[in-house]
């Protein structure tokens, strides 16, 4: 599979997250990503990306990048309540009714992180590349 | 994709609406659609509906926010001595739900139609 597309792409969040997706989806298969681990991490955006709408008044962007054994996205928001200790979110039960995103992004990637700066938060989802080496 | 949603079952011109009522949702249920899907469910809670049968055969996607909007149902449903069940869930649809530890809380059936008949069965 040709991997040499662009290394790195940038997307505003806004409302529309289904065009969102299709980005992400675009960008994850042209860097090798396919079949359920590539709908995982599509998922797992859209979660990270509905939280910006929801809890930081819809601002934001989406980052991603990839080498050729991992593919990486960071969903930023400009208000920073995010923190890492969040990514330690237990899974809320039937009982509730909203408040599952983040416990859903880690059963979907491999690597999910909170990170935070004068800027903002950040959730970095990270989904390995099936068939490449394991990281050394 | 658009996100639509088909009403079965919900003739305003019969006297005694039927308890039991089909939705059937097409396309990609998420943060922008899932207000419509609410929308319509309150519109069935309105109208008596005490058993919900949601197809979703024909659902691309579904996150987060989609299955708050199912988890709602159930609850206010419930309430009533209601239930809500799903049918027709394509292996992604599964795979959402499972991962979030919602698949045990609607039965789930093949088709609308075998949902609809356990229903009125019981």
């Amino acid at each position: 599979m040709d991997r040499s597309g662009p290394a790195s792409a940038y997307w505003p969040i806004t409302d529309d997250l289904s065009a969102l997706r299709g980005l992400v989806r675009g960008y994850a298969v042209q860097a090798g990503l396919d079949g359920v681990r590539l709908q995982d991490l599509v998922l797992a955006v859209n979660e990270a990306a509905a939280n910006v709408l929801d809890h930081a008044h819809g601002e934001g962007h989406v980052q991603a990048w990839h080498d050729d054994r991992y593919v990486t996205v960071e969903v930023h928001d400009c208000l920073g309540r995010l923190v890492p200790a969040h990514a330690d979110r237990r899974n809320p039960g039937v009982s509730t009714l909203r408040g599952r995103g983040l416990w859903l992004m880690q059963q979907l990637c491999d690597e999910v992180r909170i990170t935070r700066d004068a800027k903002g938060s950040a959730v970095r989802l990270r989904q390995a590349i099936e068939g490449m080496a394991p990281p050394a | 994709m658009n996100f639509t949603v088909h009403v079965d079952g919900a003739s305003t011109a019969d006297a005694h609406p039927s308890p039991v009522r089909i939705l059937v949702l097409t396309g990609e249920l998420d943060h922008g659609s899932a207000p419509h899907l609410q929308k319509v469910l309150e519109e069935a809670y309105a109208q008596q509906c005490r058993h919900l049968i949601i197809d979703v055969t024909g659902l691309a996607f579904c996150d987060s926010t989609g299955i708050s909007v199912f988890l709602g149902a159930r609850r206010a449903l419930a309430a009533h001595g209601g239930s809500v069940a799903l049918a027709g869930l394509n292996s992604r649809v599964q795979r959402t739900f499972r991962l979030t530890g919602v698949a045990d809380a609607f039965p789930t059936y093949p088709t609308a139609d075998e949902a609809r008949a356990a229903i009125l069965a019981s």
